[in-house]
């Protein structure tokens, strides 16, 4: 344990010492706030442009960026939230519950000063539990076999389209499933046999990861924000942003309680920022006494706390299954996913194997990206303002740009843009009909595993299903999974919630 | 006591406001028909193409050899897009009929003349959105210097976004058809068939040449489009100026010179002007 802590900060000390690390590390986090706090840029955009520039970077300064630019740009999602009442990212859409009426009282430097400070220490707890549970659930998955692994993608695709779904859940396997298809263009790894390339030997290799999120997560946001015609309301004025400890402290119960919810949401693959934010901010509300209760909604200090604490824990949350399993808990994280792959990293429970000290490395990286962050907001919230106020229908074409130009660079390829424009139309599409994009992506990145894993399977059983239920982790998952499917049968649902009511309920009176 | 004249009033009130409210109920249950049906189309859409590539996956080596080696079904290359397949025709099934009783399809009433106008407007900027990225990235890009199609890129869209340009300056707009049939064409001086898909940039310079001209002349009739709207608004056509021509000029440069990452048509006249500038003249 000591061993490791010194191991710590011997790397964060290398970490610090190199001037040229500050600088990428305090930029990007800058940057990153910047698109949270922009309307129509995401965390997951920015990673992803962020990727293409740090190709020919080494492996630590681009995770320096990388990780900069994500924890920066779930924080960012609190400035348009709080003073526009317009959420920068999903990840914020409960702040500006309480955010935007704290403002028009004239205390919007005040919940600026909360939702920062209540970001620090919700990447840091999460940054905690990264580092507790991690070594741990690595140990426990070198003892997975394939097996395993396919229920584990299987489930992540189930889980995530199950609980991202804005109205049926069907939608979200189908995307999870489309996903999974997608994954299987390109030469199969056992056989090399070319599946779906249609004689494009560019397509031999699969589709390339990164451009299809670019495809994913930026075209439909370019189309969306100049079609809706967007225009921004008047920001708020803005006195000096106070770390605001007191608050902090009188809401000490709530912030460790919505850390634990945003790293329990993050940990599940492919469930995001956003949905720890309404979790938390509900179950805040639900434990808070009557009096509290009835301030939520009209500027309660203990909802901003909770909502943007939770959002901020579920970076290290979904940092979890990434690294162990290399299953991404998060949209965000099937990106930093997709840089890793790219730098030669493949994480999964042989990481530490692979990569020696690779988890302290990320630890202290976030660290420090947590801090660069909170500096930041202390100190640069003036200058966030100004460029917030550049209308979208300027800065969202060169977005378009920048994901034409950063899905080009990677390989200097033409036919990743060919790739990339139609999958981004068809997400686009897909989600003004309601379909939930995250699952495609948890499918996409999880396909080849998938595939993988079910065919090994079943050529060390011959054939045969039965060495699935001989493994307790298999049976889990797969009860887990049929559970979710059942759930989903009005009769079965009907008949649980009869199972429910009869004796739960019957307890409860008694 | 209220006169008779207040409460006449408060019942007239009381008559809006549940007229507005029946408006608003009768809204939102056509959006929600809408998407219903919408669904409908999605599903049978991925119905059939599930279908088609289920077919087209059974000429896969299923149990035959291939490559030399034995085959079983269990390590088929089919074997797990069947699998993912099945699963998205009885999900695609599902969705189906799932909305064939939800939308009502061949009864569903018509869109209000309001809504109706909105989506239009709403429609016509999202294809325009669309079809501009499909022409920037299938015919410009592979065509032309990559600074001049991206500056006429980003002034379309700010001059249609941003400026809101109306009557017969918005027809201005519409320059990337002709410009983009011309394009097409000069790429196709040289090939044996006319090439609407190009899977490399072209190379031969006196057609990039040709390209580059029709993209400045587009571009400048784009700029005078912007100038002559904005005659008034000095700061607001800078702000304009800016993003289209100086952003994309920082990027780019960034992009050759920082990151070496050569542009998709490398003899682009903008392009090898900068080249020319950074190696021979400051010999970077």
């Amino acid at each position: 344990m000591i061993d490791q802590f010194l191991q710590f900060f011997s790397i964060l000390f290398d970490l610090v010492s190199q001037p040229s690390n500050l600088l990428i590390l305090f930029a990007s986090s800058f940057i990153g706030i910047l698109f949270g706090a922009m309307p129509g840029l995401t965390a997951t955009l920015g990673i992803a442009l962020l990727t293409t520039l740090t190709y020919s970077l080494n492996t630590d300064t681009a995770l320096i960026s990388l990780l900069g630019m994500y924890v920066g740009a779930v924080y960012g999602g609190s400035y348009p939230a709080i003073l526009l009442n317009i959420p920068g990212t999903p990840a914020a859409a409960a702040t500006a519950l309480d955010g935007y009426p704290m403002a028009k009282r004239g205390e919007g430097a005040k919940a600026l000063g909360l939702t920062t400070t209540a970001s620090l220490i919700g990447t840091l707890i999460g940054l905690v539990f990264l580092v507790v549970l991690s070594p741990a659930i690595a140990t426990v998955a070198l003892q997975f076999t394939s097996w395993e692994f396919f229920l584990l993608a299987l489930f992540g695709i189930i889980i995530s389209g199950s609980i991202t779904s804005q109205d049926l859940v069907i939608k979200g396997w189908i995307a999870g499933f489309l996903g999974l298809f997608l994954s299987t263009i390109g030469r199969d790894s056992l056989q090399y046999f070319p599946r779906y390339t249609f004689e494009q030997s560019q397509l031999d290799s699969g589709l390339e990861i990164v451009p299809v999120l670019i495809g994913v997560f930026g075209i439909p946001q370019v189309i969306r924000v100049l079609s809706d015609r967007e225009t921004l309301g008047k920001l708020t004025k803005l006195s000096r942003v106070l770390p605001e400890l007191a608050v902090i402290k009188r809401n000490i119960k709530h912030i460790f309680r919505s850390a634990c919810v945003g790293v329990g949401i993050g940990s599940v693959p492919g469930i995001g920022e956003d949905i720890a934010g309404w979790v938390s901010y509900s179950v805040a509300k639900k434990t808070s006494n009557p009096e509290e209760q009835k301030k939520f909604g009209q500027g309660a200090e203990a909802a901003i706390v909770s909502s943007e604490t939770a959002n901020n824990a579920c970076v290290g949350g979904a940092l979890i299954p990434l690294l162990t399993l290399g299953i991404p808990g998060s949209p965000p994280a099937a990106m930093l996913l997709g840089a890793l792959l790219l730098h030669g990293i493949t994480p999964g429970p042989t990481i530490e194997i692979d990569h020696p000290n690779f988890l302290l490395e990320v630890t202290a990286i976030l660290f420090l990206a947590s801090l660069a962050m909170w500096a930041n907001g202390m100190l640069l919230a003036k200058q966030v303002l100004k460029l917030l106020q550049v209308p979208p229908p300027l800065f969202i074409p060169v977005v378009g740009v920048l994901c034409v130009m950063g899905a080009y660079s990677l390989g200097i390829n033409i036919f990743n843009l060919y790739i990339m424009l139609p999958v981004g139309v068809c997400a686009y599409f897909l989600s003004e009909m309601k379909f939930p994009l995250a699952p495609l992506v948890i499918g996409l990145v999880l396909g080849s595993m998938a595939d993988e894993s079910l065919r090994r399977a079943l050529m060390l059983s011959d054939g045969s299903f039965w060495p699935l239920f001989d493994r307790p982790v298999a049976v889990i998952l797969l009860m887990i999974i049929v559970g979710f499917c059942a759930i989903q049968i009005p009769l079965v649902r009907r008949g649980s919630s009869a199972f429910v009511n009869r004796f739960f309920r019957r307890a409860n009176r008694k | 006591m209220p006169t008779r004249c207040h409460l006449n009033r408060s019942i007239f009130r009381d008559q809006i406001d549940m007229t507005q409210e029946i408006h608003h109920v009768a809204e939102m249950d056509e959006t929600s028909r809408a998407l219903a049906r919408a669904n409908f189309k999605v599903g049978l859409v991925l119905l059939i193409i599930s279908v088609t590539l289920f077919v087209h996956t059974l000429s896969f080596p299923m149990t035959g050899s291939y490559g030399g080696v034995e085959n079983q079904w269990y390590v088929s290359p089919a074997l797990f897009p069947l699998l993912v397949l099945s699963i998205l025709i009885v999900l695609s099934g599902i969705l189906i009929i799932k909305m064939w009783k939800e939308c009502d399809y061949f009864n569903a009433p018509t869109a209000s003349r309001g809504t109706k106008n909105f989506k239009d407007r709403k429609n016509q900027d999202k294809w325009y959105v669309i079809l501009l990225l499909c022409v920037y990235v299938y015919v410009y890009i592979p065509s032309a210097d990559f600074y001049l199609t991206t500056c006429l890129f980003l002034l379309s869209l700010i001059l249609r976004f941003y400026l809101q340009l109306t009557g017969m300056w918005r027809g201005v707009l519409y320059i990337h058809f002709p410009l983009a049939l011309t394009l097409l064409s000069v790429r196709s001086v040289n090939s044996d068939v006319f090439s609407w898909f190009l899977a490399d940039s072209i190379v031969d310079e006196p057609l990039i040449l040709i390209n580059d001209l029709c993209c400045a002349a587009a571009l400048c009739v784009l700029l005078l489009a912007s100038v002559i709207n904005l005659k008034d608004e000095p700061a607001k056509l800078l702000k304009v100026w800016v993003y289209s021509l100086l952003i994309p000029l920082i990027l780019i440069c960034a992009f050759s010179f920082l990151l070496y990452v050569p542009m998709p048509v490398e003899y682009g006249t903008v392009s090898s002007f900068l080249n020319y500038l950074v190696y021979d003249i400051l010999g970077g």
